[in-house]
């Protein structure tokens, strides 16, 4: 058990830090770009200048999550990202193909970890710094990797997971995934400060992570549903997630969270983000504006997220 | 809780095997050659098999595979094939890697750069650094879980890091890990820009050091927790019995100038394993051959080990560096150390660095009685990981 103390996302939905984040959440079409937040508050000009989009957002992510802690409790920064920093990559990619002398800076930031390095430099975090790259099971390995760790009380880890949208990877996923079609590529980076005792500042607690390699949602949502009952169900639908939720179990409120995300490999982190927000409204008609079924606050919520890879579920307990 | 070493697979410029491996470490035979990669004419290790002859020898069907993919199969498949008991059932897979399957990506995105119409994209399916590892479990059979890193150029040690604490924990008896990069026109162009690319063979820990050259190639070591072992019987070939990562949190690419994270990163391991600095009989250095590393390296070095270094060496200077399969190499080089009782040779070496005034080891050791080796893998992103390995 991990408890979550503050954290923080960049998405196709509106930034952190808007008032009533839920009200303000569409589903997305083909048209959706990530609404940035307001990087100037948080990274110095010189430093942000040369600072790519998505490490931009990730720096800014992983600052407001740990926004008033000591930095000298943060014990080590864990950053999930499937593709790592595509742009910086088909930036590289193409001019040093074409035999000009490319410029190191597109080549620098195209290292995966090049994210987790600069939140280390941005927070003057000495810690262990991972960089977890399992396609659609990054963000599980991340987490899976915090409750691996021997903490003390007093400290923290933060978590994250990024990664981006570019033209070629659309054209790429239409022509490698032929059953994806309909979908629309997702993007974003999200961060998560864990603590492994609940205090004052607990939101909510992290209660277990899922993995299996079937796609039997059903049976995974029953076993989960019988020591607790799920009061949100929220699933990443790949392909079997929604049928089969229909037709065994219409009895618990469920979303399907790629809607507002659109489809990553590290959405579950979207998701973890969304259940901590419908888990800090104490207005039911505002979740419900999203999930017409819910009837009463939740107190657990499970994120499913079917992928290529088999399931993954992340239990979400109200504080 | 011990974690074992009981199985070992290495490929890089000097060999496809364990055996070819360390008769050109013992012979001090260096696998940089001049090699032409697209339009790169540059030093570099290359691994003399070529994927054709990879895809034979294991029988693959009629498609395109990434290199890293094949590279990361030969050793992984030796590692897993060099024990002969039965494992058990839950096995781990992680891999440490930095560009994935950037060989095939960057062919396929030169044809869109020709004629998109020709782009054969299904390639791309290979291009997340996670594919490595997923068709790896599928070639492998009987691995249960994988689990990929990415942190430049400690990936590999960050890797068999990551399954030594699975093990530690209970959370597995038995891990397959290391590192696996194949060499790119990406990664000589983008070492090339940083102005960090020796033209000849790299010289590392040498005052007149002009860099690193790329190399290629994979190691897997198979970790057995001590139930596991009692149960295979397997040979124990060394014991991981320290670890530990940290952060410079100074500068995207270059260390930091006195080696502070290198320094905690190798006191922290050295702390772990419960042993003083002095009980260290050989340290196989990160010592890639830029200027900034091996400065920064020694200084760490003699910060921890208060100016008495052990015998050490970069073998980079036999195999290039590897990325992501380095940290792993280096690891079964040092088991190969602690097997052999010898501590290779740092080769191209002449004259001491003037600040910091260390020698290597420029020819092959005899060691007197080598019972703890340290293994060093920095990176990118300010990255430190060292690994302390036992008899």
């Amino acid at each position: 058990m991990m408890y979550i103390e503050q954290f923080a996302g960049i998405s196709y939905q509106p930034p952190f830090d808007v008032e009533a984040p839920l009200h303000r959440m569409k589903p997305i079409d083909n048209s959706a770009a990530v609404h940035e937040a307001d990087y100037q508050k948080y990274i110095d000009a010189q430093v942000r200048r040369r600072m790519s989009d998505q490490i931009k957002r990730g720096v800014t992510c992983a600052m407001r999550a740990v926004e008033g802690i000591d930095i000298n409790a943060l014990h080590a920064i864990f950053v999930a990202t499937g593709l790592g920093c595509l742009k910086d990559t088909q930036q590289f990619l193409q001019v040093s193909l074409q035999s000009k002398p490319p410029s190191p800076t597109a080549f620098i930031q195209s290292t995966h970890n090049s994210i987790a390095g600069q939140i280390a430099i941005q927070l003057q975090c000495k810690g262990a710094n991972m960089t977890y790259s399992q396609g659609e099971r990054s963000f599980e390995r991340a987490i899976m990797d915090t409750y691996l760790e021997e903490l003390q009380e007093h400290q923290r880890v933060l978590v994250g997971a990024i990664d981006e949208r570019i033209p070629f990877l659309d054209q790429a996923i239409i022509r490698i995934n032929p059953i994806d079609q309909d979908s629309i590529v997702g993007a974003g980076a999200f961060f998560f400060l864990l603590a492994p005792i609940r205090t004052a500042q607990s939101k909510a607690s992290l209660v277990d992570c899922i993995l299996t390699s079937s796609n039997q949602v059903s049976e995974c949502i029953q076993i989960v549903h019988r020591d607790t009952p799920i009061d949100l169900l929220l699933y990443g639908n790949y392909c079997e997630a929604q049928a089969q939720i229909n037709q065994n179990l219409k009895h618990i409120p469920s979303l399907d969270f790629t809607l507002y995300s659109g489809q990553f490999m590290v959405q579950s982190a979207f998701a973890l983000d969304l259940a901590l927000k419908f888990l800090e409204e104490e207005n039911i008609q505002e979740l419900q504006q999203l999930c017409p079924t819910i009837k009463r606050l939740p107190r657990r919520i499970f994120i499913l997220n079917d992928t290529p890879m088999g399931m993954s579920g992340l239990i979400v307990d109200r504080i | 809780m011990s974690v074992f070493i009981t199985g070992l697979g290495v490929t890089s410029a000097l060999g496809c095997s364990y055996e070819e491996n360390l008769a050109q470490l013992k012979l001090g035979n260096s696998g940089l050659k001049e090699h032409v990669l697209h339009d790169s004419s540059c030093i570099m290790g290359c691994v003399p098999k070529s994927n054709l002859e990879i895809v034979g020898a294991f029988n693959l069907s009629n498609q395109a595979y990434s290199r890293s993919f094949l590279l990361g199969l030969c050793a992984a498949y030796q590692a897993r094939t060099s024990v002969s008991s039965k494992l058990p059932s839950r096995m781990g897979l992680i891999v440490g890697i930095t560009v994935g399957g950037m060989d095939l990506t960057e062919a396929s995105y030169q044809q869109y750069i020709e004629n998109k119409e020709k782009l054969d994209w299904l390639r791309l399916r290979q291009h997340p650094s996670g594919m490595v590892a997923t068709q790896l479990a599928q070639f492998l059979e009987d691995i249960k879980f994988t689990n990929t890193i990415s942190t430049a150029c400690s990936s590999g040690a960050n890797a068999i890091m990551h399954g030594a604490k699975l093990i530690e924990k209970g959370k597995f008896d038995c891990m397959l890990v290391g590192g696996v990069d194949a060499l790119t026109q990406f990664t000589i162009k983008g070492f090339q820009s940083l102005m960090l690319y020796d033209k000849q063979a790299c010289k590392p820990f040498d005052e007149a050091r002009n860099g690193l050259n790329l190399g290629e190639g994979s190691a897997f070591l198979l970790l057995e927790s001590e139930r596991s072992q009692r149960a295979t019987g397997n040979k124990i070939l060394a014991k991981l019995v320290g670890w530990a990562n940290t952060n410079d949190a100074y500068h995207a690419t270059a260390p930091s100038p006195v080696g502070e994270g290198a320094t905690r990163a190798m006191s922290a391991a050295l702390k772990m394993a419960g042993i003083a600095p002095e009980a260290i009989g050989y340290i196989n250095a990160h010592g890639t051959g830029t200027l900034n590393n091996d400065l920064s390296e020694s200084r760490a070095l003699l910060d921890v080990f208060s100016h008495q270094v052990p015998p050490f060496s970069s073998t980079k200077s036999f195999t290039g560096h590897t990325l992501g399969a380095a940290g792993a190499i280096e690891a079964a080089f040092c088991v190969m150390a602690l097997q052999q009782q010898q501590c290779w040779a740092n080769l191209n070496f002449t004259q001491p660095i003037t600040d910091t005034k260390l020698t290597p080891i420029s020819i092959l050791k005899d060691a007197q009685k080598l019972n703890f080796v340290l293994s060093n893998s920095f990176g990118f992103g300010g990255n430190n990981t060292s690994l302390v390995m036992s008899l």
